[in-house]
């Protein structure tokens, strides 16, 4: 038994000594071991072979000070991996203290050369210091570590993942006493923690690579923490902040003359009118501004952001209308973690209204009541049942889906080439819903008059090198996000000042398909490491007419018609790409359909979705005959 | 060197620092800006001061550029003092500054340096706001002072320099920049022991860069004054504002270099050139190593950042700016018994010669001149992927400093690479499948395309995406394979690069013929310059020339109906030519196209457009086949 005992002693010593750091005495291995790296790794110019990052917060009696390690070691393996690695600036943080700072270079050889301490610069009046490794080659490994002594940091977030590999990652802090310390890791950060030290650990962290439509930054490799006095930090912790947080200045008497002034109280208007004419009067009197003083926003038509949340809670508070608050995360950043409320990741902030099923977005002015944010559209969100304000309950669910049908782009464009078979002129009409008609409407409120030919061309031609030759607006006033029969529009004629005429002969050619815009193209493209994720579901309609000129004809119109699909499990068509064309009389007719009816795909699709967007440029790039006629 | 390039353009800064409000309100605007210096000699030595002052109106108060001020200055060779800065509210409120801070300027590849800035922010600034500032600035060195740019980054309405000379003192000075369609109103009178002078523009409008402009100093005018002497207890002495003076200069700056043992550095020149006969063959190895072992960090504090450190210093750490690898380099040559020496340049960013501006501010570089079968070779180790003994493209057409002795130096200008020795060839075999182009491509890349592609080759992390980049970069929609790289490295031999390739839907098909562009490579078909809207010169990197050479196999059954007209295009800036043959059963298509201009001036953008035009109009051209 005794045995047994110190056995487990003696493990228990051997786990918590391989894990915990000393962080205030931190000190490197004199003679360094670093993991072996991995075949797959050495292609790239560097490989991370250690990064760790260690927090000692000391907070309470006559203590506030934090400990603060960082210790970094990189095997260079090719010669551009010098020059990216090879400098080191420390100045990030209100340094108070160095405690250490050493650098060394180790060669292939496992010869150690120390940088001596007089190399390391000190910048005058600041607590900066920079330092380059010396006399670098490619195969060495160049490691440097510090403490420092500094203020605590109560909140942050750590991102290991990098465009090289890692190999060895470590993440630690301390629990303070007069406070709890929170963390929460993700993609592949193991959970070490022992009793009042947390630790996280990753081996072999592979190197990240950006991809288009890709939750990129939320698949990183990475640690949040953040220290709270509630003894558990849970999402009602999180709810009652921000309670606190939307209801932390009484301003009754403007909200009740508010009220009365727009008759918001009249019984016989529904919730859905109210919450409408509400945020109608804010968008449309209000500029996001500096503000003092809560209770003068209506006289000086000036607020803050925060104030927007306050106003919106006030109102339906007075009006004794039922919200919830929910909170996301932005889908791209941050995956919503339902074990660990993360205020710092739970970056979107909604208004959610149970009677009318719809969202308020106090943080986005330019949205409408309506839609959730466009960043948490289908993503898990926690949403607080507030009904009863002793005990609030919530629940996790999925932000709803937009309908596509309400996010649509529908364009109708006429052709006409000059008489020189050069000059293409092209009058295009275009109509918004959804987001795109919010933000748009929100936007050339603040496009000066000299750039308001480029957000025409910009957001109509998408890239085309064209002059703006007119252009108008029309329902671009702020209470039409409400009216499904007023779309934002803009009307442009332009004149195209790249060559979309090709010549064969007597004959010509138009690649016609140039009016959508420039195209991506994901030809070359084929391999993909994440699955797709779009912002929400959306549809574009184009309707395209070319006035045949006199003298020519057109017989292959068959060049322009596509169809790619992408269907679900259910076999419902999930994204199309369908384009018709005919002629009829002297024109050509043209009517393409694009649209992803989906915000996630599988990776497993990703051919499908390849040859969707791969056929728009083909679609793109695909020209008419225009035969001379004898 | 790059210390006082960027002090230069200090007031351009903001503009880039500060974001880009936009706004529909009326555009802020600077009313009155004034700089003036008292330029005397106080205890033996010039004394400079300068007393700024601006005043400002407010058009959009949430244009973040106008909320602060900075004021940029060189540590260990300048003072800023008597800051005093206000805002007065459209109310006629006074809202003076509060807190003044100091800052260090992020500036690209400079990893130490000692450009500071003083900043501060106006309080409660509206619309209609007018803000004021003043400050004084005191010169400790007289070789560094700052060029005056009348324009800003906002527009002006009144824009004014006063220089006070003492009669101790000597000035010279020149106005550069695009004075065309510019008045600037000079004046110069006598006031006792002072001459006044003074220059005076109204009513400018902002100065932007736009993208590929070359640096303000080719188009935005300027004042450049200099101290050519001065008078003190023990006579005249000399600053700059001549050649002599300036190189004179410069050679005391670096008379105490290399004082270090120089052992290691021998050895390692010899090791280098063991079994070496040839002069050119030396100086290449000794080359190679600089510029591939020793890495750019720039450390530039103070007059750290004009003398070059240490060659044995250098070596041992393996890293050093231009200056050190210049030095490194020329030391390295003279063991390895081959004539060279220091050179100051002006990059291409500064658009001076020593004769209109025998001032350090012409400069801000350095480069070894090695002298090799009676050729001047201009050695740029800084070029991380140049192959010896090319220049680099920041240097060409620039004249180089060049030390002979401690008093003499050889001014020599850099040669300008022309277009045939910077070429991207290319043969293509091509062959026809349904509607499908299908080829073999075979390219060599040479000079500074060579140089182009290395630098993002061996940089990325992922090659294939550079070279799945590089083949698409006309044509999206080519799908290649079997890729094969050669020569990917320093030599002069061309870069090779081999591929196939599959172009879908590139072909037309009507009933009886098939219709297809022959051109698959289409250079400056997006170089359209926007004649309505561009202020500014447009800069190209090099001149250039492409060759591509295509066989079409003309497929089985089909006969050519149609071959587009030969072409043939020459003017100032390009010389482009495309010819059409049909050999037995293939077509032959050649295209050379060659740009030969490093500068377009804004009155030749229309002749540069017609060029464009006429080339794009070419790449559009088809070729009917027609069934037998």
């Amino acid at each position: 038994m005794k045995n047994l005992i110190f056995l487990i002693t003696i493990l228990l010593t051997q786990v918590s000594f391989a894990q915990e750091e000393e962080v205030k005495n931190y000190k490197w291995d004199e003679v360094p071991k670093f993991k072996e790296i991995p075949v797959e790794f050495t292609t790239y110019p560097a490989v991370v072979l250690k990064d760790y990052r260690l927090y000692e917060n000391k907070v309470g009696g006559y203590a506030y000070k934090a400990f603060i390690v960082k210790h970094q070691a990189i095997k260079i393996l090719s010669e551009t991996g010098i020059s990216e690695y090879n400098k080191v600036a420390i100045n990030n943080r209100y340094i108070r203290d160095y405690r250490d700072l050493r650098v060394r270079v180790i060669k292939p050889d496992g010869k150690i050369e120390e940088l001596p301490k007089e190399r390391i610069i000190e910048k005058q009046g600041t607590n900066e210091k920079q330092f380059a490794f010396e006399g670098v080659e490619k195969g060495d490994i160049i490691e440097y570590y510090y403490v420092i002594k500094d203020y605590p940091d109560f909140s942050g977030s750590e991102y290991f993942q990098r465009d090289i590999p890692v190999l060895d990652a470590k993440f630690q802090i301390n629990k303070i006493g007069q406070a709890q310390t929170y963390t929460a890791a993700y993609n592949g950060m193991i959970n070490q923690s022992i009793d009042k030290i947390k630790i996280y650990t990753a081996t072999n962290i592979p190197a990240y690579k950006i991809e288009r439509n890709a939750t990129n930054m939320a698949n990183l490799a990475k640690v949040y923490y953040f220290i709270n006095t509630s003894k558990v930090y849970n999402y009602i912790s999180y709810y009652n902040s921000l309670y606190n947080f939307a209801n932390g200045i009484n301003a009754k008497s403007m909200i009740k003359s508010f009220v009365e002034n727009l008759k918001l109280n009249d019984p016989t208007i529904t919730t859905d009118e109210k919450i409408k004419i509400m945020d109608i009067f804010l968008k449309e009197n209000m500029e996001i501004d500096k503000q003092y003083n809560y209770k003068k926003v209506i006289e000086t038509k000036k607020m803050t952001s925060n104030m927007v949340l306050y106003f919106y809670t006030d109102v339906l508070d007075y009006l004794k209308i039922k919200y919830h608050f929910v909170a996301s995360t932005d889908k791209f950043d941050d995956k919503f973690d339902k074990e660990n409320a993360v205020p710092e990741a739970l970056s979107e902030i909604l208004i959610y209204i149970p009677e009318t099923k719809k969202y308020l977005v106090p943080f986005q002015f330019w949205m409408p009541y309506g839609q959730p944010s466009a960043l948490s559209v289908n993503n898990d969100a926690v949403y607080f049942n507030q009904d009863d304000r002793q005990q609030v309950t919530y629940e996790f669910k999925k932000i709803e889906n937009v309908l596509m049908d309400e996010n649509v782009t529908k364009s109708t464009s006429y052709i006409t080439i000059g008489d020189d078979m050069e000059t293409v002129l092209v009058d295009k009409k275009s109509t918004y819903t959804g987001y795109l008609a919010s933000y748009f409407r929100y936007v050339i409120k603040h496009v000066s008059q000299e750039k308001i030919n480029d957000f025409v061309k910009n957001n109509t031609f998408n890239d085309i090198d064209a002059e703006v030759q007119k252009y108008s607006f029309e329902n671009k006033e702020y209470k039409n996000n409400y009216d499904s029969e007023k779309p934002f529009t803009i009307s442009s004629s332009i004149k195209v000042k790249e060559s979309w005429i090709e010549n064969a002969g007597k004959n010509n050619l138009i690649t016609i398909g140039k009016v959508l815009g420039k195209q991506t193209s994901l030809h070359q493209e084929t391999s993909r490491t994440n699955p797709i994720v779009l912002s929400y579901p959306k549809k574009n309609i184009n309707y395209i007419n070319l006035n045949i000129p006199s003298g020519y004809s057109i017989k292959n119109v068959d060049n322009l018609v596509f169809n790619k699909e992408i269907k679900n499990a259910n076999n419902d068509i999930i994204g199309l790409f369908k384009s018709t064309a005919q002629i009829e009389g002297n024109t050509v007719k043209i009517a393409v359909e694009e649209f992803y009816n989906f915000t996630y795909l599988e990776k497993e699709k990703y051919n499908e979705y390849r040859d969707l967007v791969n056929a728009l440029y083909d679609f793109n790039n695909a020209s008419l005959i225009l035969t001379k006629n004898n | 060197m790059i210390k006082k390039l960027q002090s230069l353009f200090s007031f351009f800064f903001l503009v880039f620092f500060s974001g880009n409000a936009q706004s529909t309100k009326q555009n802020s605007y600077i009313a009155e800006k004034q700089n003036s210096y008292n330029i005397t000699v106080k205890n033996n030595s010039p004394s400079i001061i300068l007393s700024s002052a601006e005043k400002r109106w407010v058009g959009d108060k949430n244009d973040k550029s106008i909320l602060g001020n900075r004021i940029n200055y060189v540590d260990s060779f300048e003072k800023v003092f008597d800051i005093e800065a206000y805002s007065i509210s459209p109310s006629n409120k006074k809202h003076k500054i509060g807190y003044i801070g100091t800052g260090d300027r992020e500036i690209g590849d400079i990893f130490v340096h000692d450009i500071k800035f003083k900043y501060y922010n106006f309080l409660n600034i509206e619309d209609g706001s007018q803000t004021y500032s003043f400050y004084k600035k005191e010169y400790h060195k007289p070789q560094f002072l700052e060029s005056y740019y009348f324009k800003d980054y906002l527009d002006c309405k009144s824009s004014k320099i006063i220089l006070k000379v003492s009669k101790d003192v000597e000035i010279g000075y020149v106005i550069q920049g695009n004075t065309n369609n510019e008045k600037i109103e000079f004046a110069k009178e006598t006031n006792g022991d002072f001459t006044i002078y003074s220059w005076h523009m109204v009513n400018m409008e902002k100065e932007e860069k736009e993208s590929s402009s070359p640096n303000f100093s080719y188009y935005s005018p300027h004042l450049i004054f200099y101290i050519k002497s001065y008078k003190n207890n023990s006579g005249i002495q000399n600053v700059v504002g001549t050649i002599d003076n300036l190189y004179s200069f410069y050679a005391q700056t670096i008379k105490d270099i290399n004082k270090q043992d120089q052992t290691q550095v021998k050895e390692k020149t010899t090791e280098l050139t063991v079994g070496l006969t040839k002069d050119s063959d030396k100086a290449k190895a000794i080359f190679d190593y600089v510029q591939s072992k020793i890495n750019y960090v720039a450390f530039e504090e103070g007059m750290g950042g004009y003398i070059p450190r240490e060659a044995a210093s250098v070596l041992q750490k393996k890293y050093g700016d231009c200056k050190d690898m210049a030095n490194l380099l020329n030391e390295m040559l003279h063991y390895a018994g081959i004539e060279s020496n220091l050179a100051w340049i002006g990059t291409r960013h500064n658009n001076y010669t020593y004769e209109n501006v025998p001032s350090p501010i012409v400069d801000n570089h350095m480069i070894t001149v090695a002298r090799i079968n009676n050729q001047d070779l201009f050695l740029d180790a800084t070029g991380r992927y140049s192959s010896f003994p090319n220049v680099t493209p920041f240097i060409q057409g620039k004249e180089a400093l060049t030390k002979i002795d401690d008093l003499k130096y050889k001014i020599i200008s850099v040669p300008v690479i022309p277009s045939d020795q910077n070429k991207t060839n290319g043969k293509l075999k091509i062959k026809f499948n349904s509607n499908s182009l299908i080829g073999q491509a075979n390219f060599n890349l040479s000079g500074f395309f060579k140089t182009q592609f290395i630098s993002a080759y061996r940089a990325t992390t992922d090659k294939s995406e550079t070279l799945k980049g590089y083949f698409s970069r006309f044509i999206q929609n080519i799908q290649t394979s079997n890729v094969d790289t050669k020569n990917d490295d320093l030599s002069q031999t061309p870069l090779e690069i081999q591929y196939q390739f599959e172009l879908d839907k590139w072909i037309k098909e009507t009933d009886n013929q098939l219709l297809f562009k022959p051109i698959l490579f289409f250079p400056y078909s997006d170089a359209r310059i926007n004649i309505e809207k561009r202020k500014t010169p447009l800069e190209n990197d090099f001149k250039k020339s492409y060759n591509f050479e295509y066989e079409f196999v003309i497929p089985e059954g089909y006969t050519v109906d149609f071959l587009p007209e030969n072409f043939n295009l020459i003017n100032d800036f390009f010389t482009a030519s495309i010819t059409y043959k049909k050999v037995n059963n293939s077509i032959i298509i050649i295209q050379e196209m060659s740009m030969n201009t490093l500068l377009i001036e804004k009155n030749n953008f229309e002749m540069w457009n017609t060029a464009i035009r006429n080339i794009t109009k070419q790449y559009n051209q088809n070729i009917i086949l027609i069934k037998k």
